[in-house]
């Protein structure tokens, strides 16, 4: 269970990697790695990591939604079939970008 | 020492007798033979050592006498000295051409003759320790192949499991010996999907492949039970690390791809760089090992983590054993990584498809190998994505008798470290076709027990969780309450037991609390609408039901959820 960051050449992409479990016990490390991004444009969650996801990880990704602002691309990238579906029951594509 | 035995070849009746005289004055046991026929005869009924050998004889003369004698012995080397006169000094060519081992003149030293029979006569006896040591060995490796033949049935009849009808997977083996040190094993899920292990025991032939019989036996056990990867993972380095001694071990790599082909999940042990290709761009991505072999670590020293990748179109991956890279070739230098990486970039880069450059490959091995044959196992297997074919046999759903499971727990068993919602589903087994259903069994059951225990046993409140903060908030007072939690109780239950609806499961959690207003939950659909935050949890679940109901204020929700 753990992030890891990257940025992109530019700077401007900040690409953040999740491994695991994905919920509340992930919130200060996952709020920490948005939070402390400067000038970024463009933020790619890696969930090709995510094993599990629970209703608390869905809360956390709207409180980052609305603390990056909605002009910032947040990109959900690679999502497992499990996860993908519970993202896309929740409608998550109305707010985020999916891309698998 | 043992007596040598002599015989004498002469037809002068005189040399006979002063030869006997002065060699069984020195203590050779001495036979002799007046003719060369009669030489034939003695030497079938005795067991002679060496042979002394007049040359000019009437009817058989002494280069014919040796060489019957010699084709008679066979394989048994009995030396032949020929006895000459100085004037026969030209025939000394034609001594050692009819086979004879020696000459000596006829007036030599009794001494020095004994000492050169002697000589002849150990060399006699080493010839037959080692044609003695060679029937042995030969008898040995006779039993040996008959044994080998047994285990190499056993071994058959174990991986006949092996699943090799997918196409996604295409296999590159090559084996040393009989045996395999290389074990590549590969099962159908029933989800449709696919498991396989690579793996490379410690040398190779039957001490390598004695590994592989448990190996194998977890490996399709565990699948058949619908174990996760990271489970299989665990059970093979455990029973390796059990069985192997301690200098052997099993690098490995176990994947595992979905029905469509697009998710591989891997865990990688000591095995070379997993290589990924791509049509027309070349290698994208090299993927070293992060873990030990397996058969080293104690169980509660492995690390079981898997990773997953999501592949894409006209992408290969390709995985091996270090047979390949480390072979050794005509210039005695090793094949190397660099090399097939740089091959296998080249093709890829040149958009050539599967079938054109893995035969290229093996070919600019063999060419770099050329006849040193003298090389370690090798297997290399290249995956690609895209929808697997449907496994063959598939099951019907079967007719299930009804069950319940239900777990108590108590606020020392709710603070403890095991998740209670992982523990009752191991606790249950589904026929595997439904094995597809736990993922989302999972989610309803811990979105259940969440609202349980936040909401009905600590009464948390969430509408907190609007904002960034709140949320921290909340989940920082969760955690306060829980550890001050001293009554209550929630209980779980999860069966299958409605006559009418047999594929239905039916769902119950249930806690002692004041209740809550599960109103203020509930009603989450569409999620996201509103920055609606709290409540997706009872969404998400809804969703995933046939059917959810909160009653008695909130204290018991009940679900069904349909397996199909």
């Amino acid at each position: 269970m753990s992030i890891t960051l990257e940025k992109d050449a530019s700077g401007k992409q900040l690409n953040i990697a999740i491994e695991g479990v994905f919920d509340f016990k992930l919130m200060q490390e996952f709020r920490k790695s948005y939070n402390t991004a400067e000038d970024v444009e463009c933020f790619i969650l890696d969930f090709s990591g995510v094993e599990y996801m629970d209703s608390s990880a869905l809360g956390m990704l709207l409180n980052m939604r609305k603390s990056v602002g909605s002009e910032t691309r947040i990109v959900i990238k690679d999502a497992q079939p499990a996860v993908g579906k519970i993202l896309a029951m929740s409608r998550f594509d109305k707010k985020f970008e999916i891309e698998s | 020492m043992k007596t040598i035995k002599v015989m004498i070849v002469d037809d002068v009746l005189f040399i006979r007798h002063v030869m006997i005289a002065s060699l069984e004055h020195l203590g050779v046991d001495c036979i002799a033979a007046e003719s060369g026929k009669a030489a034939l005869e003695l030497f079938q009924q005795h067991e002679i050592d060496v042979i002394l050998m007049d040359v000019m004889m009437p009817d058989l003369d002494g280069f014919e006498t040796t060489r019957l004698i010699k084709a008679q012995s066979g394989e048994r080397h009995v030396p032949v000295i020929f006895m000459t006169a100085l004037s026969e000094s030209d025939a000394i060519q034609r001594c050692l051409e009819s086979g004879g081992d020696d000459f000596v003149n006829k007036d030599i030293d009794p001494i020095v003759l004994l000492a050169r029979i002697r000589a002849h006569a150990r060399t006699k006896e080493l010839t037959r320790q080692i044609h003695q040591k060679s029937d042995e060995i030969s008898r040995l490796y006779d039993e040996l192949s008959n044994e080998y033949q047994m285990a190499r049935h056993v071994m058959e009849s174990i991986t006949a499991e092996n699943d090799m009808q997918v196409p996604n997977l295409i296999t590159h083996l090559k084996s040393m010996s009989v045996f395999n040190g290389d074990l590549f094993l590969c099962a159908r899920r029933a989800s449709g999907g696919v498991c396989f292990f690579l793996g490379d025991f410690t040398g190779h032939g039957l001490p390598a492949s004695i590994g592989a019989m448990p190996a194998s036996q977890v490996f399709f056990e565990s699948n058949r039970q619908q174990s996760s990867l990271s489970e299989t993972a665990k059970r093979l380095n455990s029973v390796l690390t059990r069985c192997l001694p301690d200098y052997m071990f099993c690098a490995a790599i176990i994947g595992e791809l979905d029905a469509e082909g697009q998710y591989l999940k891997i865990w990688h042990g000591g095995l070379p760089d997993i290589v990924w290709l791509k049509e027309g761009e070349g290698i994208t991505r090299e993927l070293e090992s992060r873990h030990m072999p397996l058969g080293i670590l104690e169980d509660n020293e492995f690390d079981a983590s898997t990773r997953t990748f999501r592949l894409k179109t006209g992408e290969h991956i390709v995985f091996q054993t270090d047979g390949l890279i480390e072979s050794i070739g005509t210039n005695g230098e090793m094949y190397g990584y660099e090399r097939l990486v740089g091959l296998l970039g080249r093709s890829a880069r040149e958009r050539q498809t599967l079938t054109s450059y893995v035969p290229g490959l093996l070919e600019d091995w063999q060419q770099f190998c050329g006849d040193n044959l003298e090389q370690d196992d090798m297997s290399l297997i290249v995956l690609s994505p895209g929808p697997l074919n449907p496994p063959e046999g598939r099951v019907e759903l079967p007719d299930l008798l009804p069950w319940k499971t239900e777990l108590k727990l108590s606020p020392d068993e709710i603070r403890s470290d095991i998740d209670p919602v992982n523990f009752l589903l191991s606790q249950i087994t589904l026929p595997t076709c439904y094995s597809g259903h736990l993922s989302y069994l999972t989610t309803i059951l811990k979105e259940l027990y969440s609202n349980a225990l936040e909401h009905g046993l600590l009464e948390l409140d969430s509408s907190m969780k609007h904002s960034e903060d709140g949320m921290m908030e909340y989940y920082a007072e969760r955690e306060q309450r829980l550890q001050r939690l001293a009554d209550g109780e929630i209980a779980m239950s999860i069966g299958l037991y409605s006559p009418d609806a047999p594929h239905t499961l039916h769902i119950t959690v249930s806690n002692t609390g004041e209740g809550f207003d599960y109103t203020s939950i509930k009603d989450g659909e569409p999620v996201i609408e509103g920055d609606e935050l709290h409540g997706r949890g009872v969404a998400l679940v809804q969703g995933m039901c046939k059917h959810l109901e909160y009653s008695d204020k909130g204290r018991t929700v009940e679900a069904s959820y349909v397996l199909s």
